[in-house]
């Protein structure tokens, strides 16, 4: 039976080349103007492709498209020099209601985890996260040594715990305790009670009690 | 035209590394308050495992992550009665890509190679109805009216 499963996986090559068909004469012309605004035009036309896979009449998509291009404008203030995956990430947490001026402190968030962290700080907000307990949440999250690992496991683990009926100040509580108490057990291992080695943050010896001064 | 989580069931995705921690989060509907607070300790124990790992040191801030190639996923669905399940997605600008059926019992599954990074889709049943994921944690509206489930990879 599992090599009956086995041989029937269809391996795929995750392509942009899949989809390509000609896209519907007044979607293809409000992406034209589009174009002439600036924002990514690939995260548009993916949007209206969508849209008409589902069914919905091209004239019915231009309000929707309108507005994710304007949340893609503003997103485009929010970060400037942005590319199109984090423009588009978010885009889509100003969506979810998080707010400009919250987004733009995820700017101190390395590079290389900014869109895992748009995206989860948007999660958390659809979710009913304050902004604040959205955003304490998410830059702490950032800080990890994998920080894109620890901002997928929030993200589940604040949808797992809302979904079980949890409100979700009483989730943003509990993910805080799961940090800091993970954030505990990384300092014992590096500092265990009684001994002071290694180094400190800074670079410098772990001296706590300045004997050696 | 789209059906709620749980009309179909999944069978599972077998993912590995952070698909794991993020994907295989329990998903409970209509929990009562133990089973609640029992869900949130379980939770709580992956999510503060994951981090006690991952909180060794602290990397500078403004320096860039190494991200890998792409990863398998797989996804599947057991759709008794359906004559055909695709899945559609941002990975392949919706376009529903026909999944294989292997058995009688109307299991249809897909592995797809996918970058790192989120990802939306859904499935497709006997090419009329769009059908959430019932196995995925996250979802996202649309603005069509449908969910679509969040996969982050």
């Amino acid at each position: 039976m599992k090599m009956h499963l086995t041989a029937a996986f269809v391996i795929l090559m995750a392509s942009s080349a899949y989809g390509g068909e000609p896209l519907p004469a007044e979607v293809a012309s409000f992406l034209d103007s589009v174009s002439e605004r600036g924002v990514p035009i690939d995260v548009v036309e993916l949007k209206a492709r969508e849209g008409l896979a589902k069914g919905v009449a091209p004239q019915q998509l231009r309000p929707i498209l309108e507005r994710l291009v304007e949340h893609l404008e503003v997103a485009q203030d929010v970060h400037e020099d942005a590319d199109a995956a984090l423009l588009s990430a978010t885009a889509s947490a100003l969506r979810s209601g998080a707010s400009a001026s919250t987004l733009r402190r995820l700017g101190e968030v390395q590079a290389g985890a900014r869109v895992r962290a748009t995206e989860t700080l948007g999660d958390l907000v659809r979710m009913n996260f304050s902004e604040r307990d959205a955003l304490r949440l998410t830059l702490q999250a950032a800080q990890a040594t994998d920080p894109n690992a620890a901002l997928i496991g929030i993200s589940g683990a604040a949808a797992s715990l809302v979904r079980s009926g949890l409100p979700s100040s009483t989730v943003a509580k509990q993910i805080d305790f799961a940090m800091d108490s993970a954030g505990q057990m990384d300092d014992d291992v590096r500092a265990p009670k009684g001994k002071a080695y290694g180094h400190d943050r800074d670079g410098g010896p772990a001296d706590p009690k300045g004997k050696d001064k | 035209m789209s059906s709620e989580p749980g009309d179909y069931l999944l069978t599972h995705r077998a993912p590995d590394g952070v698909m794991d921690r993020a994907m295989r989060a329990p998903v409970a509907r209509s929990a009562g308050p133990t089973r609640a607070l029992a869900l949130a300790a379980v939770v709580l124990m992956v999510l503060g495992g994951a981090l006690g790992w991952s909180l060794h040191g602290w990397m500078p801030s403004n320096d860039a992550v190494t991200l890998a190639s792409d990863v398998p996923v797989r996804l599947a669905l057991k759709a008794p009665g359906a004559d055909s399940v695709s899945v559609a997605g941002t990975f392949n600008e919706w376009s529903p890509v026909a999944m294989a059926t292997a058995s009688e019992d109307g299991l249809f599954q897909i592995v797809l190679m996918l970058p790192q990074g989120r990802h939306e889709y859904l499935f497709l049943v006997d090419g009329v109805e769009w059908v959430v994921d019932p196995q995925a944690t996250l979802l996202s509206d649309d603005d069509f009216g449908v969910s679509n489930a969040i996969l982050d990879v």
